[in-house]
């Protein structure tokens, strides 16, 4: 009987470890996204940015499942993958993280497109950091213009992504109390 | 909150609140510290970016294959609604190189005869290796690709990397197996380049746009849109003679070339071994740019 009980819990653990670690599978699926050549005929090489998009709703719905270093790490991986200036975007993810943390409460609950607005703007504050960074780094001011074209497109697809992420929000564990994340 | 009402609440909010602060506070240095440590460039920040590379390269390889299939059903489809129209278009094209052809064959036996007169030495044949784009920096910030070969293959640093009709860039980072390239549209990217017809000489800087930037053009070289841009052989990166693009006049006066090379669809490149490791340079500011990050 208690082998059976042992059994279960296993099984339950699992599971909840499973669908726990369904945000950092998504940023892991992200970056994957972002840097495997598409090849869509005639579209523009630049992008949206993928990892922004899901860093930003998993930090804001599910900070606790998407701890910082977590973040940290992922932003390391990414500017390796893509060959960028490193540091860069672990800095932006970190800030981003962060600040959701700390402000959720202005974020969830809001209508969609309040949520959808914060998001440009959060968007729009990335690009900056991310663009200052790398004109530092290169000296010497970069063209902005990509950087707007890939803000513009990832503020556009926000609202498409936004609601698949919502449907995976749906099978999540409950939130954990202060005293599981200790 | 259910347990904002327990006795240890008092304690271990608080401690947790400035343990996360904490945190953050560190990370924040941390990336500016890897920042740093990127910036000046050490070995152990390339070996362990290459050893990174490495380890991701067969997961990247092996997702990158349903994407290339995914590209071939959308180009069938595509092609499918232009089939007529596209082949009108082949025939005529088709006309006008069979013409090209035959002056080219002429062309080429009379270069062969003087070259004969000449006693003109050959340049040594070109090992070339072909590589498949594995990952694609579709960023803002960079124009870079990720090939499936490395040093394993015989890459190595500063080799060529050109695509079916032209310059794609060159190799900036070598792992195991797999390899960086250094598109011409980055904006680490300076080419030293000839006009084709004229004779003169440029330099081809990218700027991460489409379009690369032709600078340092002597006041009285004549160029006109249209005009074909190729390798000039300066610096000692690239060899002279590979076709890069045409001229472009851009609306406020300045001039760009439009790569033959299609970026949106690179799915093989071809690595070309000249023998060549120079660094590139720019004599005029007397500032050399690095190129391999």
């Amino acid at each position: 009987m208690s082998e059976f009980i042992l059994r279960w819990e296993i099984w339950r653990r699992m599971d909840v470890w499973g669908r726990s670690s369904i945000p950092t599978g998504l940023v892991a699926l992200s970056i994957l996204t972002s840097i495997l050549p598409w090849h869509l005929p005639d579209v523009t090489l630049v992008g949206p940015s993928w990892v922004l998009i899901t860093i930003y709703y998993w930090a804001a719905q599910r900070p606790d499942l998407l701890p910082v270093s977590v973040v940290f790490i992922f932003g390391v991986l990414l500017d390796i993958l893509t060959g960028g200036p490193l540091g860069v975007n672990p800095l932006v993810f970190v800030i981003l993280r962060g600040l959701l943390g700390s402000q959720r409460r202005f974020v969830i609950g809001q209508t969609f497109l309040v949520e959808w607005g914060i998001f440009a703007i959060v968007a729009i504050g990335a690009m900056l950091i991310e663009w200052l960074c790398i004109s530092i780094i290169a000296k010497n001011f970069l063209v902005i213009s990509p950087a707007l074209i890939q803000c513009s497109v990832t503020i556009i697809i926000y609202p498409a992504i936004a609601w698949l992420f919502t449907l995976c929000l749906r099978i999540l564990p409950p939130e954990r109390s202060w005293l599981g994340t200790l | 909150m259910r347990y904002r009402d327990h006795w240890l609440a008092k304690y271990i909010v608080p401690i947790k609140a400035v343990t996360r602060r904490l945190t953050l506070a560190f990370l924040i240095i941390a990336a500016f510290g890897l920042m740093l440590m990127g910036k000046a460039e050490t070995v152990l920040v390339e070996s362990s970016r290459t050893a990174v590379a490495d380890i991701m390269t067969p997961v990247l390889d092996a997702l990158s294959r349903p994407t290339s299939a995914i590209m071939a059903v959308t180009d069938g489809i595509i092609e499918l609604v232009n089939l007529r129209e596209q082949n009108a278009n082949l025939r005529r094209e088709n006309e006008y190189l069979r013409q090209k052809k035959q002056q080219s064959e002429a062309i080429e036996a009379e270069n062969a005869n003087l070259r004969n007169l000449l006693n003109f030495i050959p340049e040594a044949a070109v090992a070339q290796i072909t590589a498949r784009v594995i990952a694609d920096e579709g960023g803002a910030f960079l124009r870079t690709v990720m090939v499936n070969t490395g040093l394993r293959s015989g890459l190595h640093k500063g080799m060529v990397a050109v695509g079916g009709t032209g310059l794609v860039g060159r190799v900036a980072e070598v792992g195991e197996r797999s390899a960086r390239i250094l598109l011409l549209t980055d904006l680490n990217s300076r080419i030293p380049v000839l006009i084709e017809s004229s004779r003169h000489r440029a330099v081809m800087a990218g700027d991460n746009s489409d379009w690369p930037r032709l600078i340092y053009l002597a006041p009285n070289a004549v160029i006109s849109a249209g005009d074909r841009i190729v390798t000039s052989g300066h610096g000692g990166v690239f060899p002279s003679g590979i076709p890069v693009g045409i001229v472009v006049a851009m609306g406020d006066g300045s001039l760009r070339v439009k790569p033959y090379v299609d970026f949106t669809r690179l799915e093989y490149v071809r690595i070309l071994d000249y023998g060549l490791e120079g660094m590139v340079s720019i004599p005029e500011t007397g500032k050399a740019r690095f190129v391999g990050r």
